[in-house]
């Protein structure tokens, strides 16, 4: 079986079994193999899984392209799912904003709606939790539906299992759990990240989530397109229409080093995790989506756009502005004749302030200053740098606080992105 | 100080820093220290000169401190027969052009920046450095901004340890954190 496919890696291991990362040597598309031993699990188990999820299609389940065995182990051969599980992301992040709370739940809510609407008979998944939801890119995808089943005319057909902490309390003490025990789960993740962001979770949020997670199942959310129009509320109620008024932000650097990259790469992390869709361009031919790409976990979609956790960009300025929707975050290095030619909705000039790149922070001011919205960034400097800057130039300066990490969200990165950004709406 | 004693510092990338670090490390040198205390520019971007020119206006540390600006590699240099304790050797970033100067040194200090982007100088220069076998073990490295993971993939890839460097937010105003990672590189 596996003679078809060359193993690069091992993703998984558990109690007999193992998932491999492949690829197939004729095709050469990545694969996931999962490798089952007959002598641990239940067959009839690993080929009803196989079963059910083979029949769904839908962009957030991971597909089945085949299932062989042999005399010892079964072999289920899946779509490779690359991201980051919300359990790694709830354990990197510092905080999640709300948007990224909705964001995800909304996608979630469309895989739950796809699974209690199939036809002929709904499906219960019965573990949600954030260890089975990878999120690619922009994509969430659920996988591992081990214990699954249908809902059928004569009740349900398959066991009562969960994770402690998600399950539902009807399937703690033996009841027949409905789609109410998903809806239950589905509360118990966004909790997870409303706790990791309780002072600015709004009461419209934390209220859906006490709604989900009701004792008793007849008064929770009847399905997950209630719980889907519940959450559209809150986007509505909250959302700033900066698509209306931002398209394309410039950002350029003082000096070789300024951190042009560093916080555009930020800044289209900040928006994409708002829900603001937004395409990272180098536009001075640099090969920073290139070396993304090459980030484990990063993913590289068939139009050549490179996604890894909320970044999300491309190499061709083409690709970028076919995209009607949403922003576009311009990388111009230290081109400031190009930032200041193709002049974006916003131009964000980044200097250092240190005592030897005054002057050219100085001299690269002078050449943007005619842009009308432009917004001085003071990155890797002392403040009281920033503020003689800010009194030379008669302009409100903002100061980048140290940011290890620019794909994470930190909270003094993000108050400042929205501070930036609000003021010039 | 008994022995004169030279710090070279030098940059894998362009604007990595080592302007900075070689200021904080002068810093150290003079009020922690209370060492005679030279900085030498051999990487030519005049960042040095244009610190020189601070000094004057400053009343600062900094003004005990004797500046080298724009030392070229290739002549005698000025600042050998001076008689200073320490010595910080600001390298620049073009490795090619300040080599030599820099594994004289008595303590050598290679500064890099580990996000994504940045990688491929990485790359490349440590290539250079195994291909020409010029590996010293006198070297430290130090890593600005990348991840853990990140940190470790190179140490697996090259089996040289790497140390994290922190950010120093004012080379001219020391704090305690600055200080205790400034020691050790002394």
């Amino acid at each position: 079986m596996l003679g078809r496919y060359e193993v690069i890696d091992i993703l998984g291991e558990g109690a007999g079994s193992i998932v491999y990362l492949t690829r197939h040597t004729k095709l050469k598309t990545y694969r996931a193999v999962k490798c089952i031993s007959k002598t641990h699990s239940m067959p009839t188990s690993i080929f009803s899984e196989a079963n059910l999820t083979d029949s769904l299609r839908h962009p957030g389940i991971p597909m089945i392209y085949d299932m062989e065995e042999d005399d010892q182990r079964i072999y289920v051969v899946e779509e490779y799912v690359q991201g980051e599980s919300l359990e790694q992301i709830l354990l990197q992040q510092e905080s999640v904003s709300q948007e990224y709370i909705v964001q995800i739940g909304l996608q979630l809510c469309d895989i739950l709606i796809f699974l209690h609407n199939h036809k002929p008979y709904p499906i219960l998944y019965q573990d949600l939790k954030p260890a089975h939801i990878i999120v690619c890119g922009n994509q969430v995808k659920l996988i591992d539906f081990g214990i699954a089943g249908y809902i059928t005319n004569q009740g349900k057909n398959f066991q009562n299992y969960g994770t402690r902490g998600f399950a539902a309390p009807e399937q703690y003490h033996g009841g027949c759990p409905e789609i109410q025990a998903d809806i239950y789960a589905f509360g118990a993740v966004l909790d997870c990240f409303a706790k990791k962001n309780r002072h600015s979770c709004s009461k419209q949020l934390r209220d859906i989530i006490a709604k989900c997670m009701r004792q008793n199942p007849k008064r929770r959310y009847g399905s997950a397109e209630e719980v889907k129009a519940a959450l559209n509320r809150v986007v509505d109620h909250g959302r700033k229409r900066w698509n209306n008024l931002l398209h394309s932000i410039a950002v350029v650097g003082a000096s070789p080093g300024a951190g042009v990259t560093h916080i555009a790469v930020a800044l289209n992390c900040y928006l994409n995790r708002r829900g603001q869709s937004c395409m990272y361009v180098a536009c001075t031919g640099g090969d920073v989506t290139d070396c993304v790409s090459r980030m484990s976990a990063a993913k590289v979609e068939q139009n050549g756009c490179v996604s890894y956790q909320h970044f999300l960009g491309t190499c061709e300025w083409d690709t970028a502005m076919e995209r009607r929707e949403g922003m576009c975050i311009r990388d111009y290095g230290t081109d400031l004749q190009g930032a200041v030619m193709e002049e974006g909705d916003i131009t964000i000039l980044v200097v250092t302030l240190s005592v030897w790149r005054q002057e050219a922070a100085l001299k690269a001011y002078e050449q943007v200053k005619c842009l009308p919205n432009l917004v001085l960034l003071c990155n890797g400097s002392d403040r009281q740098q920033a503020k003689k800057f800010a009194a030379l130039t008669g302009r409100r300066i903002y100061y980048f606080p140290y940011d290890p990490n620019p794909f994470r969200e930190y909270q003094e990165k993000e108050a400042l992105f929205t501070r930036m950004l609000k003021r010039k709406e | 100080m008994d022995k004169k004693e030279s710090i070279g510092i030098l940059g894998v990338q362009s604007g990595v820093g080592v302007t900075h670090l070689s200021v904080a490390m002068m810093e150290y040198s003079l009020r922690y220290r209370r060492s005679a205390t030279a900085i030498v520019e051999l990487s030519g971007n005049h960042e040095v000169e244009l610190l020189q020119d601070h000094r004057k206006r400053s009343l600062h540390h900094t003004g005990r401190a004797q500046f080298f600006p724009n030392q070229s590699c290739e002549s005698p240099a000025e600042w050998v027969q001076a008689s200073y304790d320490t010595y910080i050797v600001d390298a620049g970033s073009d490795y090619y052009r300040s080599r030599q100067e820099f594994m004289r040194c008595d303590k050598k200090i290679i500064l890099m920046s580990l996000s994504p982007w940045k990688k491929r100088e990485v790359d490349d220069f440590m290539s250079y450095i195994y291909e020409t076998g010029k590996w010293n073990k006198s070297v430290t490295l130090l890593a600005h901004l990348g991840k853990k993971e990140d940190k470790k993939e190179f140490q697996r890839r090259y089996k040289i340890p790497i140390f994290c460097c922190p950010y120093i937010e004012d080379p001219f105003h020391l704090k305690e954190a600055d200080a205790r990672f400034l020691r050790t590189l002394f």
